[in-house]
């Protein structure tokens, strides 16, 4: 390769032509990205990598039919989340999101107080409590566009649904979200708007 | 939106920002070594339809192509053009350039009759007036 580091589209275009050391590049690229969302979706480490790992070899012998020219993220993630829900079904379930909140670690002087901060950590927990209890579509649309930063497309092609109804899907589950907060009683929560009723 | 909803939009955010998810495998590797003892796949083959045009609009573009084709050599061959047209019921006169035309019948219709027997148009009254000459009375 030459000295200048190629863009996504020049991989492919390479990828797609045979070559197994620009298909690596990309994979280097996009392992985190695949790795969470395979995680967000089967909800275990285990499964998340055997997924990801899948999908980017079935993803390698499907390049030939890729479509030069379009976006590659959605399409591999498509392929990838596609893995993830098939180890989902076949395995054991589990239900609850299995991430952590990083404790705040207050430095500097503009810094929160060690108890803001604490307390802080303690809303964050609650939140992810509550998004947990929501059901397997509501946690994943969430997961998909908050935790991974997903845009629209590319959750549509991570959720097997139509680009038109991941926003309508994903207010649905804002909606029970706040609904979840309410009855957990989210009061204590300072953050505005966390809790269920009208202001 | 509503601030309401901001403000939860903005709490996932914040939320988003301190989650950990577990450290992710190398997985560049372990495709490679997996890539590595399968055999590479066919490389893409180059397609002669511009790229974008898919699905319904590749299949526009091909039955164009037959129709123009088609077209194309129904105008360059009179011998397939004569075929079409005697398939289709669309035979018209043909006309051919030969010697003395044969001796007209010597009977006259009662059209030729009334034709002789009507008046010579000569003004510019003309056309009702042949008109009028012409209809059965």
């Amino acid at each position: 390769m030459e000295g200048r580091p190629l863009d996504e589209q020049e991989l492919v275009e390479r990828a797609r032509e045979g070559d197994a050391r620009a298909y690596e590049a990309l994979v280097r690229r996009y392992q985190d990205l695949a790795f969470r969302t395979a995680f967000v979706i089967a909800g275990g480490s285990a499964d998340a990598e055997d997924a990801a790992q899948e999908g980017f070899v079935k993803a390698w012998y499907a390049l030939p039919r890729f479509r030069a020219g379009s976006p590659f993220r959605p399409w591999l993630l498509a392929i990838v989340a596609n893995e993830a829900r098939n180890r989902r079904r076949s395995g054991r379930r589990q239900d609850d999101l299995a991430l952590r909140v990083a404790e705040d670690r207050p430095s500097g002087d503009a810094a929160p107080s060690p108890e803001a901060a604490a307390l802080a950590t303690e809303q964050r927990r609650l939140l992810l409590a509550a998004v947990g209890r929501l059901g397997e579509t509501d946690r994943q649309v969430i997961a998909c566009r908050y935790f991974l930063e997903l845009s629209e497309a590319e959750m549509a092609a991570a959720l097997g649904c139509r680009p038109g109804t991941v926003k309508s899907r994903l207010s649905r589950a804002l909606e029970r979200l706040r609904a979840v907060l309410a009855e957990q009683g989210a009061g204590p929560l300072a953050m505005p708007g966390l809790q269920g009723g009208d202001r | 939106m509503s601030q309401r909803e901001l403000d939860l939009e903005r709490a996932l955010a914040d939320l988003a920002a301190s989650l950990e998810f577990p450290p992710t495998p190398d997985l560049a590797a372990a495709v490679s070594a997996r890539l590595e003892q399968a055999p590479a796949p066919a490389p893409a083959r180059r397609r002669w339809w511009p790229a974008g045009l898919v699905g319904w609009r590749r299949l526009a573009v091909a039955g164009l192509a037959a129709v123009l084709l088609a077209a194309a050599v129904l105008v360059a061959s009179p011998g397939t053009r004569e075929a079409v047209a005697r398939r289709l019921g669309l035979r018209g006169i043909g006309v051919q350039i030969g010697g003395p035309p044969p001796p007209t019948a010597t009977s006259k219709s009662a059209l030729a009759a009334r034709a002789e027997a009507a008046p010579a148009i000569t003004s510019s009254r003309g056309l009702c007036e042949l008109i009028w000459a012409w209809v059965p009375t």
